[in-house]
C-alpha cells in the first residue's frame, strides 16, 4: 500500500516539547543574563513566570482537563475561542446566516433609517426554492392616488369617547425603561412622536422617560404589574387610573405571556437594576427581578375575562391583551368565555414565539410557543367561527422588521404590527446579543453612562422616523402592486403558502 | 470571609504595594544616586534604569485600579523578581531593602490571586 503523507499538527507532542522547554529557556536566559548583558534577565523573568503558570496549570487545577493535559499550550484554544463570536460575525458568517436577523435583513433597516438608496442589483441573495412564504401581486395593481388612507379605531366597538385613532399599521413593541436606557428610550418616543406611531411602554412601570417626549403611549401592565402594583402583585385601582389618567397614556396593554418566553415572567437581570429603576418599579436592587408567570388575579378563563373587563372599567381606555399561543383549545374556551359574558378586549396582540426579548432562559426561547405564521392565522380563524371577529382589532408581532414579513401577517388577519427589535436596528443595534449584560456597545440596553453617550437622542430620533416612515412608503407600493386599495382588502390569498411549511 | 472585608483587605495590599512601587519608581526616574550606583554595577545605566522607573511606575498606576490590579501585581512580581536575580548574581545582599522587598512580593502575589478573574488573556480559565 503507498504510504499517503499528510501534514498534520500533533499538538500533544508540541505540549510535550513546550513543557519540557519551557525551564531550559529560563536557565539559556539565565545564563545569557548572568555572563552576556543583564538585560536578557527580563526573558528570564517573564519565562519563569510562565513556567510557573503551566505547572499550575499541569499539576494544581483541576478544573480544565484540556489545561491538566496540555498545559500553557491548551491556552491557545481558549483564546480563539473567546474571539470566535466576532471572528464570525465580522468574517466568516455568510451574509445569510446569522441569527436573529441576518446580514441583509439588518443593512435593509439601517439604510432605511439613514434614509439612502434601498434598492438592490441583480437578483434576491435568498434561498429562493427554500420554505419561505412569498407574496402575490396581482395583475391590476393600483394607482397611488387610489389609496385609502390607513386608519384603526381602538374602543370604536364598545362606543368609548376615549377611542383612539391610529394611522399607521405600525407600533413600536413593548420594551421597558430597565430593559432599554434612558437615552434608547427617549430617542424611540422622539422618534414615535415625530412619525406619529403609537410606542408601548413595555413592563418597567412608570413611564417616565416614556412620557418625556410626549409621544401616544401604550402602558403595558405585565404580571408584576409594576407601576400599579399591590405587594402581592395583583391590581391597584387608584394606581392604574393615574396612569390611564397621563395625557400620553391611550391605551392600556395587559401583558399574559411574551413569545421568546411564554408561561414565564419578565425577567430583569441584577446587572441592570440601577436605583432609579428599583424605585421605578418598587423593588430591590442586588438580586434579579422576576416577574411570577400569571396575573393573581387571572386562573380560569372567566376570571381572565372578568379581570379584563375590571381593567377597562378602571382605566376607562381602549384595553388589549398580548399573549403568545400555545394551546389552541384554551384560547377556544377564552373565547367562549368572552362571547358568553359578552366581554371582550379592544384588541388582541398575538406574540410568535420568534419574538426578542432582553433576557430569557434558553429552553423557553428555543422551543417554546406558537411560530406567529402558525399562530395568527389560527386566532384569526377562531375569532370568526365564534362570530367575534368584529369586536375586537387583531395585532401581531415576532419578527415583523421589515415590509415583507409584516405584509404576511397583515394578509393573515393582523390589522397592525408590532416590532421592537426592527426598531431597536434603527437605533443602531448590532445584534451583539448582550442585551442582558448591561453591556450594550451602542448603548440601546445598557444603563452605563459612558455607553449611552454614544447614542445621540436627536440624531437616532430622526432614524427611527426615518424607518416608520419608509416602511410606509414602502407599504403604499407592496399595496398598489397587490391590487389593493386599503390594508382591509388584504386577506389569505394574497399568500403563497410554501410547500414544506 | 464577608466579601466587602475581602475587598477591602485587597485594597489594603494593592494600595501597599503601589505605593512602595510608585516610590522606587520615582527614585529610578529622577535618578536617585543610590539607583545609578546599582544600575551601573549591572552595566544597564541609564536606559535600564529607565525601564524598570516605568515597568514600576505602570505596576503602581494598575494596583491603584479594581480592573487592572491583577496585571500591575503580575508586573510587580516580575521587578522583584528581576530584583532577586541581581542580588544573587551580582550585586550582593547587605540586607537594606529586604523588608521592603518582602512586602511588595507577598502583597503583589496576594492581589494578583484574589484578581486573578481579571488577569488579561488567562483570567477567563479561573472562572467557576
Amino acid at each position: 500500500m503507498p504510504r499517503v503523507s499528510t501534514l498534520t499538527i500533533n499538538l500533544e507532542k508540541i505540549a510535550r516539547y513546550v513543557n519540557l522547554g519551557l525551564p531550559l529557556v529560563v536557565a539559556f536566559f539565565f545564563l545569557a543574563g548572568r555572563y552576556y548583558s543583564f538585560y536578557f534577565h527580563f526573558f528570564t523573568v517573564a519565562f519563569f513566570l510562565l513556567t510557573v503558570m503551566n505547572f499550575f496549570y499541569r499539576h494544581v487545577q483541576k478544573r480544565h482537563a484540556l489545561l491538566a493535559n496540555f498545559g500553557l499550550v491548551a491556552q491557545g484554544r481558549y483564546l480563539l475561542e473567546s474571539i470566535g463570536p466576532e471572528l464570525r460575525q465580522y468574517l466568516f458568517t455568510n451574509d445569510t446566516e446569522e441569527r436573529p436577523f441576518t446580514r441583509i435583513e439588518r443593512a435593509e433597516i439601517y439604510r432605511k433609517a439613514k434614509n439612502v438608496d434601498a434598492s438592490s442589483a441583480f437578483g434576491s441573495l435568498l434561498d429562493f426554492d427554500g420554505s419561505d412564504f412569498k407574496l402575490r401581486h396581482s395583475l391590476y395593481p393600483m394607482a397611488n392616488r387610489e389609496m385609502i388612507p390607513y386608519q384603526l379605531i381602538f374602543g370604536e366597538e364598545r362606543g368609548l369617547k376615549s377611542a383612539w385613532t391610529m394611522t399607521k399599521p405600525i407600533l413600536i413593541s413593548a420594551m421597558s425603561f430597565g430593559a432599554l436606557g434612558s437615552h434608547a428610550v427617549r430617542a424611540l418616543a422622539r422618534g414615535a412622536c415625530k412619525a406619529g406611531v403609537l410606542m408601548n411602554t413595555g413592563e418597567g412601570g412608570f413611564p417616565k422617560y416614556h412620557i418625556m417626549e410626549n409621544c401616544d403611549l401604550v402602558f403595558q401592565m405585565g404580571t408584576a404589574k409594576f407601576g400599579c402594583r399591590n405587594d402581592d402583585s395583583s391590581l391597584n385601582d387608584v394606581k392604574l387610573q393615574e396612569i390611564a389618567a397621563l395625557e400620553q397614556v391611550k391605551m392600556i396593554e395587559i401583558k399574559f405571556s411574551q413569545g421568546a418566553k411564554p408561561g414565564k415572567g419578565g425577567l430583569l437581570p441584577k446587572e441592570k437594576i440601577t436605583k432609579e429603576i428599583s424605585e421605578l418599579r418598587g423593588v430591590p436592587m442586588g438580586r434579579d427581578v422576576i416577574s411570577p408567570p400569571y396575573h393573581v388575579e387571572c386562573f380560569d378563563p372567566e376570571s381572565t375575562v372578568r379581570f379584563i373587563r375590571r381593567v377597562q372599567d378602571v382605566s376607562g381606555l381602549p384595553v388589549g391583551m398580548k399573549l403568545c399561543l400555545g394551546r389552541e383549545d384554551e384560547f377556544y374556551q377564552l373565547l367562549q368565555t368572552m362571547k358568553r359574558l359578552d366581554i371582550f378586549p379592544d384588541y388582541i396582540t398575538v406574540d410568535g414565539a420568534e419574538g426578542g426579548t432582553g433576557a430569557a432562559p434558553k429552553a423557553f426561547m428555543d422551543d417554546i410557543g406558537m411560530p406567529i405564521f402558525k399562530s395568527l392565522p389560527l386566532v384569526h380563524k377562531l375569532l370568526i367561527e365564534a362570530g367575534v371577529r368584529d369586536r375586537l382589532k387583531l395585532m401581531a408581532a415576532g419578527k415583523l422588521i421589515n415590509t415583507g414579513r409584516q405584509f404576511m401577517v397583515l394578509s393573515m388577519g393582523a390589522q397592525a404590527c408590532y416590532t421592537a427589535r426592527g426598531f431597536m436596528l434603527a437605533l443602531g443595534c448590532i445584534q451583539a446579543l448582550t442585551c442582558n449584560k448591561n453591556t450594550c456597545p451602542v448603548g440601546i440596553t445598557t444603563h452605563n453612562k459612558h455607553l449611552q453617550k454614544g447614542l445621540d437622542i436627536e440624531d437616532k430620533s430622526e432614524r427611527v422616523k426615518n424607518y416608520v416612515m419608509n416602511l410606509c412608503h414602502e407599504h403604499i407600493e407592496v399595496l398598489t402592486s397587490l391590487g389593493k386599495k386599503s390594508y382591509q382588502e388584504l386577506d389569505e390569498k394574497n399568500l403563497l403558502f410554501p410547500e414544506k411549511a | 470571609m464577608d466579601k466587602g472585608i475581602k475587598n477591602i483587605v485587597i485594597w489594603f495590599f494593592q494600595l501597599l504595594c503601589g505605593g512602595i512601587l510608585l516610590v522606587t519608581s520615582w527614585a529610578k526616574l529622577s535618578g536617585q544616586p543610590v539607583d545609578i550606583r546599582l544600575f551601573t554595577e549591572l552595566g544597564m545605566e541609564p536606559t535600564g534604569r529607565y525601564l524598570i522607573g516605568v515597568i514600576e511606575g505602570m505596576a503602581a498606576i494598575f494596583l491603584f485600579t479594581h480592573r487592572l490590579a491583577a496585571t500591575g501585581g503580575v508586573l510587580a512580581l516580575g521587578t522583584m523578581l528581576g530584583a532577586l536575580l541581581a542580588h544573587l548574581s551580582i550585586l550582593g545582599f547587605n540586607g537594606e531593602n529586604a523588608a521592603m522587598w518582602s512586602t511588595v512580593m507577598i502583597s503583589s502575589l496576594i492581589v494578583t490571586i484574589a484578581r486573578r478573574r481579571h488577569l488579561p488573556l488567562i483570567g477567563s480559565t479561573f472562572e467557576d
